[in-house]
């Protein structure tokens, strides 16, 4: 910087450091305003702070906890099979009209092999239009009186009996149903249809005994599976044929990957 | 130590202020409004942007004052908080560093450096506010407030090259438009 820049800026300073200008009265005004704006923000902060993470609460629950739709804790009266059944109060028929439901429910287990019991198991209820059928005309069933057959539908069925099989179409969905799985005349559907939810519990339980830990992944399982009733889990893993486990599906609320799918 | 009207002393007007005392901040703006005004006009285009500065500068300055240790003068503190309100004014208003000049001077302008000793206050202010954005306040914080290139660049987010032909070129404007208008109003033209 040569002199006469600097001689040029003293020039400016000299003249301009004593220059005041008296401000218009409206400054003062916006002062106070802008100050009591200031602290109305500042008190409000930490209000709007705690309704701000409120709502990120209410929003995660949302997320992550568990629905009550799972089929393990299902009231007893949205069940579909009870649903299914009681027309049957006021319909004029006697034998109710039972509908196969056109949508399978399939609880959430995770091996092939409970996948098969599973599938068996829901089937049940729609063969219990079965009776009408010739295939049961020389059961013995037929030559057993009324009593007998109340007494043999009140015995809680062995789940060791049942056979995990796939439905085919070209089969008909029964498994050579014996006269225990027929519905007696005297049961009143209703009766019925708690005996089948029963039976589904029973089953349930025996399943989850059945099922041992042999793998990480049946251990992140069954403990995903303790924390997480959603239908999806949070992390799923499958045993292949060989044995071993892996990484099937993931749950984070918004994001889902499933495989296979 | 200086003493206002009522006896109060600077420092027992901070420390009241401090309290959140409004009488005492009302003081206190008395005390140095029209001052900081005029350091606000350097950096506005009119008075009533600088009056918005002003505003903006003395809500800061209520804010923070319980950050003032009492380490330097209060009206330096003061000072600082408005030029840096001036800059961050421009900053939210998007005007900063406009190149387009009124009228853009020639590299060798007028080499008359007691150009000025004519002009009042009030001219200079002027031709100050006639430059575009960029190049005023670069004058400003080196020429008047006395900051180096380096600091300008932190304070403004440009580089020290930027802050350097900027202050040249504002120099090289404010040499022609005071011999412009010195001429017009003493009678002759540089």
């Amino acid at each position: 910087m040569d002199m006469q820049d600097k001689e040029f800026d003293q020039a400016f300073r000299s003249k301009l450091e004593g220059f005041d200008v008296e401000p218009s009265a409206k400054v003062w005004l916006g002062i106070t305003g802008g100050l009591k704006s200031a602290k109305r923000r500042a008190t409000l902060q930490p209000w709007l702070s705690i309704a701000a993470g409120i709502v990120v609460l209410i929003g995660l629950s949302i997320l992550f906890i568990p629905k009550k739709t799972d089929t393990h804790t299902t009231p007893p009266v949205k069940n579909p099979v009870a649903k299914v059944v009681q027309p049957v109060k006021t319909a004029h028929s006697v034998v109710p009209p039972l509908v196969r439901p056109s949508v399978i429910p399939v609880p959430p287990f995770k091996t092939k092999k409970n996948l098969e019991i599973t599938r068996y198991r829901d089937t049940r209820p729609a063969n219990l239009n079965v009776p009408k059928n010739a295939d049961t005309a020389g059961s013995p069933a037929k030559e057993l009186n009324n009593a007998d057959r109340q007494l043999m539908a009140d015995v809680p069925r062995q789940p060791a009996n049942l056979k995990p099989v796939v439905p085919d179409k070209a089969i008909p969905l029964t498994l050579n149903p014996g006269f225990d799985q027929l519905p007696a005349p005297g049961i009143k559907p209703d009766k019925l249809a708690s005996q089948t939810r029963t039976d589904h519990q029973n089953d349930s339980v025996l399943v989850r005994q059945r099922h041992k830990i042999r793998n990480f992944g049946d251990l992140v399982n069954v403990v995903v599976d303790k924390l997480d009733k959603r239908k999806d889990k949070v992390v799923q893993f499958a045993d292949d044929e060989d044995g071993d486990s892996h990484l099937t599906g993931v749950n984070l609320g918004i994001v889902k990957i499933k495989k296979g799918e | 130590m200086m003493f206002l009207e009522k006896k109060y002393s600077i420092d027992e007007l901070v420390k009241r202020c401090k309290a959140g005392e409004r009488k005492a901040q009302e003081m206190l703006y008395q005390q140095f409004a029209s001052k900081m005004l005029g350091v606000c006009c350097r950096y506005a285009t009119d008075k009533m942007e600088a009056e918005d500065m002003m505003q903006n500068g003395f809500i800061r300055v209520f804010q923070k004052i319980e950050d003032f240790r009492g380490e330097g003068s209060f009206e330096g503190w003061i000072r600082r908080i408005m030029v840096h309100c001036s800059i961050e004014y421009y900053r939210k208003h998007n005007k900063m560093m406009q190149l387009v000049d009124l009228d853009e001077a020639g590299s060798e302008a007028a080499s008359n450096p007691l150009a000025t000793a004519k002009l009042a206050a009030e001219d200079l202010i002027l031709l100050i506010q006639q430059l575009s954005p960029g190049y005023r306040i670069v004058f400003n914080l080196y020429a008047i407030e006395g900051y180096s290139h380096r600091e300008i660049a932190a304070i403004v987010g440009i580089t020290e090259g930027a802050s350097k032909s900027q202050l040249s070129r504002a120099r090289s404007i404010l040499r022609e438009q005071v011999i412009k208008m010195e001429g017009k109003k003493y009678g002759y033209a540089g």
